[in-house]
């Protein structure tokens, strides 16, 4: 036993925690595996990170474009990568909705209320969501990559979402590059915004940060509303909550913490996004 | 999830609790923040139980998020916090060694957070330094110059030789 050890075990010893809070772990637990699509963005020492737990969906970027009448084929390449979710309903237990309806415009409530989202069952690795939901909302490729408008959306669990106004195209992602993550068997996405998207991300993730991540551990319409959504093909692939600002316009996405992306994956997502 | 294998999480959770929240004061010395950290750790072992059970070592699990969770300080701030404000008495001097152990600790609550860790998960959880490097995400190298870093602050604030310290 070196002195060191020991005056840990010191430290170690000067407290008596609290009674175990199981019931409460218990509920958080159920809570994260319920909402599991919602991860987190953290920063990394030098870089930030997009991190998202939330990138399950991406197995599916590598199978076939699914709806080719929303495919983005205008100028704006990548449609809408990045649009801040005002509400969700999350596919489990009661049909109920977290966020800020007060948020969103009449027409838009309207045509979330009539949406259904159907999850893609997990067997089903090919297709990103189940796109019968395009149908119900008539949106054209055009309006899936227009910056200004709010959208309803569903992700491959069958999670339905109204999203802001888009606050990265994907026209303003300037680099976007597979990484092997040192000492993992992990890839991420590194990616580079130009300077306008830059302020914009700035300034929603200091907002985002300031006022509702503190909450979101127990506050799920404040979850909701400090997380950000990745759209690819006008589907939700993640929607990862901020926890600090990322003021310097670098994002790193990566995996689920336990299984990470893999190289095919971050290579797809990559070459999606640029 | 069976009511079977939420009593077992129950029983996990009861049986590790204090040991989860001690590793957590040790890296972060806020006792606060070290049960909030904890929570966390245990309610993401609950939200995957059943892989985690089949995986056959949840301690390890939860310990890996409880380091993991305290490494998000350092990754994302890039602030230092002063971890102990309150610096712990010293012996009175009857007790050489008693004296040394609290110089000790002293000396550690004044390294950085990952400096910290880094000496928590090495000479706490006798850690290698592959392990140590893994566990943080960072390279081995860095798990060396950290090492060095804070064994020479401990050494200058603890005044202690080095065959003392380890």
């Amino acid at each position: 036993m070196t002195a060191l050890h020991e005056a840990l075990d010191d430290i170690a010893a000067e407290i008596t925690p609290i009674d175990p809070p199981v019931e409460l772990a218990m509920r958080l637990g159920r809570k994260k595996r319920h909402g599991r699509r919602i991860a987190a963005i953290t920063g990394t020492a030098g870089a930030v990170a997009l991190s998202a737990a939330a990138v399950v969906g991406i197995p599916a970027l590598t199978g076939p474009a699914s709806s080719p009448a929303l495919t983005p084929g205008t100028a704006s390449g990548a449609g809408i990568p990045l649009a801040r979710p005002v509400l969700l309903e999350s596919p489990q237990g009661s049909a109920k909705e977290y966020g800020d309806a007060h948020l969103v415009n009449t027409a838009t409530l309207r045509l979330f209320q009539r949406l259904t989202c159907t999850p893609v069952p997990s067997s089903l690795s090919g297709a990103v969501t189940n796109d019968a939901w395009k149908a119900t909302v008539g949106y054209t490729a055009a309006q899936w990559n227009a910056a200004g408008s709010e959208v309803v959306s569903c992700d491959a669990s069958g999670g339905k979402y109204v999203l802001g106004k888009a606050v990265i195209l994907g026209s303003q992602v300037t680099s976007a590059t597979a990484q092997h993550l040192q000492n993992t068997d992990q890839w991420v996405v590194d990616v580079t915004l130009n300077s306008a998207a830059t302020a914009a991300f700035a300034q929603l993730t200091t907002s985002q940060a300031t006022r509702y991540y503190p909450t979101s551990q127990s506050n799920w319409n404040d979850a909701v509303l400090a997380s950000t959504a990745f759209v690819i093909n006008g589907d939700v692939q993640s929607a990862p909550v901020t926890e600090a600002p990322i003021t310097i316009g670098k994002l790193m996405i990566a995996g689920p913490a336990s299984s990470g992306l893999t190289e095919a994956e971050a290579e797809a997502l990559a070459a999606q996004l640029s | 999830m069976g009511a079977e294998s939420d009593e077992e999480f129950r029983d996990f959770m009861r049986g590790r609790w204090s040991a989860m929240v001690r590793l957590a004061y040790t890296l972060t010395g806020d006792q606060g923040h070290a049960e909030d950290i904890a929570q966390a750790a245990f309610a993401s072992a609950y939200s995957a139980w059943g892989r985690v059970r089949r995986a056959g070592d949840p301690d390890a699990y939860v310990r890996a998020i409880v380091v993991h969770e305290n490494s998000k300080r350092f990754r994302k701030l890039r602030v230092r916090e002063d971890l102990r404000a309150a610096v712990p008495e010293c012996g009175t001097g009857a007790d050489d060694s008693l004296a040394d152990r609290a110089a000790l600790r002293d000396a550690l609550s004044r390294l950085g957070p990952r400096q910290r860790a880094v000496i928590v998960l090495r000479f706490w959880l006798d850690m290698s330094e592959a392990e140590t490097a893994r566990a943080l995400n960072c390279s081995v190298g860095t798990v060396k110059s950290q090492t060095s870093r804070a064994l020479a602050t401990l050494r200058k604030h603890a005044d202690i030789t080095e065959g003392e310290l380890r």
